[in-house]
């Protein structure tokens, strides 16, 4: 995760916090201290529950006394703002960085309220999710999924040409400001993006930066999110 | 023999995570040899108006950020909770952890397509 920005337009807060387990990856959300832990816990894939903050720098756990003068006491530091916006690369499953599925245009629609692949939209369901152009004369242009079925995602508001065999699109779980979770990847540093639409963890997504053939979309589409279950948070649960 | 009452403490969520945060450099501890420290761990640095000049970043190989000219958090230095600290963050861990201007409009310039629903 990278931090983008406070909602609410306020500086970034720092706060440093013991860890309750090796932290080595940057970027990652820790949450309250579980019962009997010694400090902030890790976050999981499916959960953001009572979350503190975002990691900007790592720690090594230890629970022994330490031989090279070092203090047993290990601190990440982390940014606070409930209301801070993080930016999650989407990958294709759980694993950070894996391209996004390309869907190919099987059935050709004439007025473009549809991408009939030869593929489900429903076993993973991604009504109410986001489908875009990837290449072809739709190349871009993103349109939020009304209607799925066993071979296309319908979208209301048509793209603005037919959509013909062979273009390719990405669909993603996500609609802004509508999405409430998203899934992390195994790494807690990323947006799973292959998973159906409500799944996840306390996310709400507030912004997509989506690419295309031309700039590497598959592997540099982002959304932009906000937790929704913050310790700091005006509504702390 | 004198009478001991236990009460078993409730702890509230604030307690825990208060519990658990950093009461910065012991007071013994020079300012200047925790600096090291923590640039030696790669751990983000925070540094209030009045002690942000003493570190010299590049020389410990750490970014300004300079997106957001100040950013609240208790001095590392002198340990005083300031609206108006300077954050650094280790050179080779800032591109994981932050977005900046720049990125986005490299974004732009490629033609990505941003979405706000």
């Amino acid at each position: 995760m990278r931090f983008a920005y406070a909602w609410s337009g306020a500086a970034p807060h720092v706060k440093k916090y013991q860890v309750a387990a090796t932290s080595s990856v940057v970027g990652v959300p820790k949450l309250i201290p579980a019962a009997d832990g010694a400090g902030v816990a890790v976050a999981t894939t499916g959960s953001l529950a009572d979350m503190v903050g975002v990691t900007l720098d790592t720690a090594t756990y230890v629970t022994a006394q330490q031989t090279d003068g070092t203090s047993a006491e290990r601190l990440v530091s982390l940014i606070v703002n409930p209301d801070a916006v993080y930016w999650a690369l989407m990958s294709q499953g759980a694993t950070l960085g894996t391209a996004l599925t390309l869907r190919a245009v099987t059935t050709a629609s004439s007025d473009g309220l549809a991408v009939t692949t030869a593929e489900s939209w429903t076993g993973t369901e991604y009504d109410e999710g986001v489908v875009w152009g990837y290449d072809g004369a739709n190349v871009g242009q993103a349109r939020k999924i009304t209607a799925t079925s066993a071979t296309a995602g319908t979208v209301t508001v048509p793209f603005d040409y037919d959509t013909v065999v062979g273009d390719n699109f990405i669909r993603a779980p996500y609609w802004p400001p509508q999405t409430l979770t998203i899934q992390l990847t195994t790494n807690l540093d990323g947006a799973d993006a292959s998973i159906a639409v409500g799944t996840g963890a306390q996310a709400k997504a507030v912004e997509l930066v989506l690419g295309d053939a031309s700039n590497g979309g598959r592997t540099n589409s982002w959304v932009l999110w906000v937790p929704t279950d913050h310790v700091f948070g005006m509504r702390p649960t | 023999m004198s009478l001991e009452i236990l009460a078993k403490r409730h702890w509230t969520t604030s307690d825990k995570l208060k519990a658990t945060e950093d009461r910065g450099r012991h007071w013994k501890r020079p300012a200047g040899g925790y600096m090291d420290d923590l640039s030696a761990l790669r751990k983000s640095i925070v540094l209030c108006s009045q002690c942000t000049y003493k570190f010299n970043p590049r020389q410990h190989r750490y970014r300004k950020e300079t997106d957001f000219p100040q950013v609240t958090g208790r001095c590392d230095g002198c340990k005083a909770h300031d609206a108006r600290c300077t954050l650094y963050v280790a050179e080779e861990l800032y591109s994981q952890v932050r977005m900046t201007r720049d990125d986005v409009r490299a974004m732009a310039r490629r033609g990505m397509t941003f979405l706000n629903g």
